[in-house]
Formats: C-alpha cells, sequence, structure tokens
C-alpha cells in the first residue's frame, strides 16, 4: 500500500520509518513536511517519492497517511486525509479535545476510510498480557491503581512544536500520559471523575499529578504521577484483591506478577515485550519493536482483519480524561519557589 | 527600571542558573523573555512559562542579531561545552564577544555575562576582591572562563561595551547539578571526598541570591563595566555545607574518604588528549577564519597533547596525609580536570568578598542559608534524590 508520511520530525525518522522498512506492508510514496529540508531528509532512504509541502498533492497517490504533526494539527489534517478517502494512521494524541476526536470519526465513518491511533504501548506483549490478566481476574478484583511515569525530557524535537501550548495541546499529559491514560483506559475501563495537578506556570506542565476513579469499577480509585524533569520508577502498577500486577513504562517493558496467596512474585522480561513481532524477522531495538506491530496491525485494520490498534472511539476516552483535567486543574506543590502554593489538601 | 516594559534574552535558560532566572523575570519580574537555546531538546523546564523561544547557539554569530533584536537587556548564562576544549573555548569566545556586539547594535541597556568564581582559581590569600590575578589553573573551563573575561575587558575598554561581568561561587538551589545533586548523590554513593575535616571554606551562592545580583546588574548604570563577585554574603565551611544534605541521606561525613587539604591541593588534572586527537582536532578546522588559527594551535597542539605523551601515574598518598583511620583515604597525583578541581575547590581557604556588589549594585542576600537549604531539600524530595520526610 502507498504511504504518506506527514510530518517528518523525530519520530517520524526515529521510529516510524524503520519500522515501515522492516514490516514492508507500506511503501512511502510522499514526504510532507512545511520544513521541507526535513522532509528530504526523511526521504533520503526512499529514492523516487513525492517530497512536498502540499497535502493534496501527497495523499493524491497514497491509500494511506501516516500523520505526524504537531498534535494540534492533527484534526485538520488527518480530517483531510479521510474526508478524501485515505486511511490514517494518526500519532497519538488523536486531538486535544473531544470535539475533535468526534469530528474525525464522523469523518472516518462517511468515508470508509479506517482512523487508527498510534498507541504504540498497546502493541507490547507484556501490556497486551495485563490486559488478559486482568480480564480473567487473574489476581482478582482490582482495587487500585498507581502509575508513574517521568524522565529528564530530552526529546529531538526539530521544530520546538513541543514547547508552545498552541501547537502542543499540552505538555506531560498530552504527550507522555497520552499513553498511559490510554493503557488505564484499555486496561481498567472507562473514568468516572479525575482530580489534577500540575506545575503550569502560564506554559505548559512538565509535571502532573492525578487521582482518578473508575466508571467501571465502582468504588476503585487510583493516581498517575508524570515528570519530564526527573526520573520516577517508571512502573504501572495494578493492585488486586489476590495481588499485584506491574508492567514497566520502559524497554524492555519487563512485567512483574504477585500472588499474595502464595506469596510469589514471578518476573519476565523481553520474551513478552518481543512476542508482537513476527517470528523469522530481523530484530529492532526494543524501542522500535511496537512500531512494527503497530504497522503490522495497521495493515490488518485496512484489510478489514481484526487488529489489536486503539481505534478513534477508544482514544476519544483518553482524550475526555485530558480534557477533564485541564478544566480541573490545581496547581501542584512546588515549594521550592518563594511564595508557592503549600502542598496541596488529601494528595 | 520597569521590568514589565522590560525584554530581557537569556542564554543558556535550560540550565539551572537560566532557568532560575527566566523563573523570577517571568514571575516575580513580569518581564518578557526571550530564550536563546541551541536546540530545543532540553526546553521542558523553559516550557512552564511563556516565554520565547528562539533557536540560535552561542556559536551561530551570524543569527545573533536577529536573536537580539527588541530586547533590552541580556543575561548570558550560556557555555558551549561540546567539542574539543579548543573548539568549545573558540565558541565560548568568540560567540560571547559576538553576541555583545550584537546587543550593542540593537541597543541593549546591559549584557550580563555569566562568568565564575573560578576565574580565581585557587587563590592563597583569606580574601580576595575582583581586582585579583586571574587563574592559570590547567582546566579547559577555567582557562576558557578566564580568555572570556580578558575579551570582554577589551571591548568594556576599547568599544565602551555595556557589559557587567557577574562571578559567582558555590552555586547551589533546587534542580542544579554540580553542588546540589551531585554532591546529593555522591553523598549517597559514599564516594564524597571529606579535604581537611570539611574546614575548607564554602563561598555558597544560593540561586536567588544570584538571581536577585543580575537582576541588580541590569538595572544599576554603576554595573557597566564592571565584575562582581556573588555570594551569599556569609562564607560557610564545607562541613557546613554538606551536613544538612548529608543528614537528610542518613550519612555521616566521618564514613567518607578523607583527604587532607595539601593533599587535595597537589592533585593536578589529567587534562589533554591523545597526539592523534590533537591532530584531528586541529585538522578538522577547515574554514578560511580558522585557518589562521591553526598556527596558533600547532602550538596549542603541543601543550594539549603533552600531558597524555607523559606518564602521568597515581602515585600513592604522601606520607604527611594524616586521615582518620576509620574513613576511607583517596590518593592519586592525578585526578581528572573536574574531579581534580573539586578537591581543589574543597581544600579552598578563600574568601570571596562581595563589598563591591553590595557598594555598587546594592547587593543584599535576599535567601538565608537555613531557607536555601529548607528550598533545595525540599525539591531533592521532589524530584526523589532524597527520601521523603
Amino acid at each position: 500500500m502507498r504511504l504518506a508520511v506527514i510530518g517528518c520530525g523525530a519520530v517520524t525518522t526515529t521510529y516510524h520509518l524503520p519500522a515501515l522498512r522492516l514490516t514492508g506492508e507500506f511503501v512511502p510514496t510522499a514526504f510532507v513536511d512545511l520544513d521541507l529540508d526535513c522532509a528530504r531528509r526523511a526521504a533520503a532512504q526512499w529514492p523516487g517519492v513525492v517530497v512536498t509541502a502540499d497535502l493534496e498533492e501527497a495523499i493524491a497517490n497514497a491509500d494511506a497517511a501516516l500523520v505526524a504533526t504537531p498534535h494540534s494539527s492533527h484534526g485538520a489534517i488527518a480530517g483531510a486525509c479521510l474526508r478524501q478517502g485515505r486511511h490514517v494512521l494518526c500519532e497519538k494524541p488523536l486531538a486535544v479535545t473531544v470535539d475533535e476526536c468526534d469530528s474525525l470519526l464522523q469523518a472516518s465513518e462517511q468515508s470508509k476510510a479506517v482512523l487508527s491511533v498510534g498507541l504504540m504501548r498497546r502493541c507490547i506483549g507484556a501490556n497486551q498480557v495485563v490486559r488478559s490478566l486482568l480480564s480473567a481476574r487473574w489476581a482478582g478484583e482490582v482495587v487500585g491503581f498507581h502509575f508513574e511515569e517521568g524522565e529528564r525530557y530530552n526529546w529531538p524535537t526539530t521544530s520546538g512544536f513541543f514547547w508552545k501550548k498552541e501547537t502542543a495541546g499540552g505538555g506531560v499529559l498530552v504527550d507522555t500520559g497520552a499513553h498511559t491514560l490510554d493503557l488505564l483506559t484499555w486496561w481498567l475501563g472507562d473514568w468516572e471523575s479525575v482530580e489534577y495537578w500540575d506545575d503550569s506556570l502560564g506554559g505548559l506542565e512538565t509535571n502532573c499529578e492525578l487521582r482518578v476513579r473508575l466508571k467501571e469499577l465502582p468504588g476503585v480509585e487510583g493516581t498517575v504521577q508524570l515528570s519530564r524533569t526527573h526520573e520516577l520508577s517508571n512502573v504501572l502498577r495494578i493492585e488486586c484483591s489476590g495481588g499485584w500486577i506491574e508492567v514497566d513504562a520502559r524497554p524492555p517493558w519487563a512485567l512483574a506478577l504477585h500472588d499474595r496467596r502464595s506469596g510469589v512474585t514471578a518476573r519476565a522480561v523481553a520474551e513478552l515485550a518481543e512476542r508482537s513481532l513476527r517470528s523469522g524477522e530481523p530484530v529492532l531495538p526494543a524501542v522500535n519493536q511496537p512500531f512494527a506491530a503497530m504497522w503490522q496491525q495497521f495493515a490488518r485494520a485496512v484489510r478489514g482483519e481484526p487488529h489489536g490498534l486503539a481505534t478513534a472511539a477508544e482514544a476519544r476516552s483518553s482524550a475526555g480524561l485530558m480534557e477533564a483535567c485541564y478544566a480541573r486543574r490545581q496547581v501542584l506543590a512546588q515549594p521550592w519557589l518563594p511564595g508557592a502554593p503549600g502542598p496541596r489538601e488529601g494528595a | 527600571m520597569d521590568w514589565t516594559k522590560a525584554r530581557v534574552a537569556v542564554t543558556g535558560a535550560t540550565g539551572f542558573i537560566g532557568g532560575r532566572l527566566v523563573e523570577h523575570l517571568v514571575l516575580d519580574k513580569g518581564a518578557q523573555v526571550r530564550c536563546l537555546v541551541r536546540d530545543f531538546n532540553r526546553c521542558a523546564g523553559l516550557s512552564r512559562f511563556p516565554v520565547e523561544l528562539v533557536r540560535c547557539g552561542l556559536g551561530d554569530t551570524s543569527g545573533h542579531e536577529e536573536a537580539l533584536a527588541g530586547c533590552t537587556q541580556v543575561v548570558h548564562c550560556g557555555y558551549a561545552w561540546h567539542g574539543s576544549p579548543q573548539e568549545s573555548q573558540w565558541v565560548n569566545v568568540e560567540g560571547t564577544v559576538s553576541l555583545v556586539r550584537a546587543a550593542e547594535r540593537v541597543g541593549c541597556q546591559r549584557f550580563v555575562h555569566v562568568s565564575t568564581d573560578a576565574v580565581h582559581a585557587f587563590p592563597s590569600a583569606p580574601e580576595i576582591a575582583e581586582d585579583h590575578p586571574l587563574s592559570r589553573f590547567p582546566h579547559s573551563y577555567i582557562r576558557t572562563k578566564v580568555a572570556l573575561e580578558r575579551r570582554l575587558r577589551t571591548l568594556i575598554t576599547r568599544e565602551h561595551a555595556k557589559v557587567c561581568i557577574v562571578r559567582p561561587a558555590i552555586v547551589f538551589g533546587p534542580g542544579f547539578n554540580t553542588w546540589t545533586t551531585d554532591v546529593a548523590s555522591e553523598l549517597s554513593a559514599r564516594t564524597l571526598p571529606v579535604v581537611e575535616g570539611g574546614t575548607g571554606v564554602c563561598n555558597s551562592t544560593y540561586v536567588d541570591n544570584l538571581v536577585l545580583a543580575f537582576c541588580l546588574a541590569c538595572e544599576r548604570p554603576e554595573a557597566s563595566g564592571e565584575a562582581f563577585f556573588v555570594t551569599d554574603g556569609q562564607p560557610l565551611s564545607w562541613e557546613e555545607y554538606l551536613t544538612p544534605f548529608a543528614r537528610a541521606l542518613g550519612v555521616e561525613l566521618g564514613t567518607l574518604p578523607q583527604r587532607t587539604a595539601a593533599a587535595a591541593r597537589r592533585v593536578k588534572p589529567r587534562e589533554g588528549q591523545s597526539l592523534a586527537a590533537a591532530i584531528a582536532a586541529v585538522l578538522a578546522v577547515d574554514s578560511a577564519r580558522e585557518e589562521l588559527w591553526k598556527v596558533l594551535w600547532l602550538r596549542k597542539l603541543w601543550l594539549a597533547a603533552r600531558p597524555a605523551l607523559r606518564k602521568g601515574t597515581d602515585a600513592p598518598p604522601a606520607p604527611d596525609e594524616t586521615e582518620a583511620k576509620a574513613a576511607p583515604r583517596v590518593g592519586g597525583r592525578y585526578a581528572s580536570p573536574d574531579a581534580a578541581m573539586r578537591l581543589h575547590v574543597y581544600a579552598n581557604g578563600t574568601r570571596y568578598s562581595v563589598d563591591k556588589a553590595r557598594r555598587l549594585l546594592g547587593y543584599q542576600p535576599i535567601v538565608r542559608w537555613s531557607e536555601a537549604v529548607e528550598r533545595t531539600l525540599a525539591w531533592l524530595q521532589f524530584a526523589r534524590i532524597v527520601p521523603q520526610e
């Protein structure tokens, strides 16, 4: 299938293009970026492709499109592709508001084109196992959860769009949080209510904390903590009545299971993470593997076969959660700042 | 000075000192801030504020004037660490000169250059003022900062550039690596060397006091053309500095590696590169302008390669050392440049006077030591470097 690569920044060159080359399901025919030098650099490994800043020109000869542009443009660009009947794999977040998600959903339904979201964590074997274990109630009833993801941020963004509210749509919540909150709702179902704190001081948040109550598991609540300034445990932990389940949020996505009755803790690394790749294929670095799996799944979706990708309807749930967070924002305690607000109550 | 009408350009804003300055200018002064950044990778901290981010590195000299257009003040916290020591020195010196001239051309009222007390490293007098001779200590960072100050002095004298040089000492505070998180990490790992029982002089400088000095340097006419030491004004011993951090980490200073001041001062930086690397560095310079430098660099090549050609071996500690028997000793006559410099800093016996800053800038530190420690520990706990109480 012919693919228009729209947006040629770091995520495209670092992750998507190596994965596309490996899976071979899609062949790039056009590279689009407002920064033509950037598009040329990305296209260097693909001779004979169209390099352009014109979206219409790019999708004219494509069956599908990768949308990897600044977050706030996803709605307009993915919408334009869908309306012309092109299947779309849109980088996360699908959109930063529920309204935008709805309009993309509508465009997808009307054109019968597939709209999938690049929430590649769903293609990681360990995360799939967590979902299966929870469905099977392996550790009993879910009683709580605590998700932490944080590191000193050093993403090689070429355009700097990440740091502008109007183009990024948000900070760590919409970026890293898109993955974390998607896993939360994928594993534990829709959310009911949320309390939210972040450290934005007129710009974007780099640290945030959420306390989420779940709709499908009444009475169950848990916390999510995200940071772009310092290392957190990078572990997603689900407490259950009969034990706990933990999965690392970083490669190689180690999985740990604890059975409370026996007191046994089992750990699995790498094999589970690699299970999502077709056997016999050359192995990409761990961090690229889920991208390769994601493109395989997208090909299945386009062919109308069962697939494991996040649909736009599913992405809508986590987008709604993000929107609710910003609407209910409270200031995160930063006690090292003179005159900073004190620690919040109860958190 | 009406800060709400100021547009301040800050270099090095992705770093700790520049980042805190931006925070203060935006939150407390209501100033407009433009951050000149080499790349966008490390802008997460800055993105919390409504500031302008402009991609313009110190070496991007052709873009300096455009990057500073419309700015009223420049605070130059940036330092180019990349490349060989020679490349780094060239970028820092020539880049800063270009930035000063660009600031003059666009009509900036003040250019505050952030230097370091290390330009005097390491004096023997009990107290020094800003007119103390500049250092010849063999460390590339110090050499660069000294060369920078000399060039700036020329610009001030010959071109009447409105430059103010600020020389902070042991800067610490939330988010800082060298004297905060690195110290905490070395304390945790029990690798931090305690020199002479921690009796050396620590010219501590809490970052907010430094930021205050930057603002005064922008505001006060008397600042133009001058250099100022900035510290907290009341030097501590290293034992006093380290104790609260060690206590929060549950570490006894007496259990850390001990060294006498005499032994620490004997340690020399093992700097320099292999002959091949030095030749490669010179040959890598291919622009017409830099051809001129090659002649000079051939001499530097020999100086740079000389330590590598010399067989510097770690000698056992000198016999006159009398470290506490319970604590491990650290020995060796050579260390990495940073490790050697830090040993000398811990052995320091000199106070840096802030009388000139008090007199000409009206500088009066606003954050006391106890409060500074409290805020720093609060951040270290937030960043999970120190355990929560």
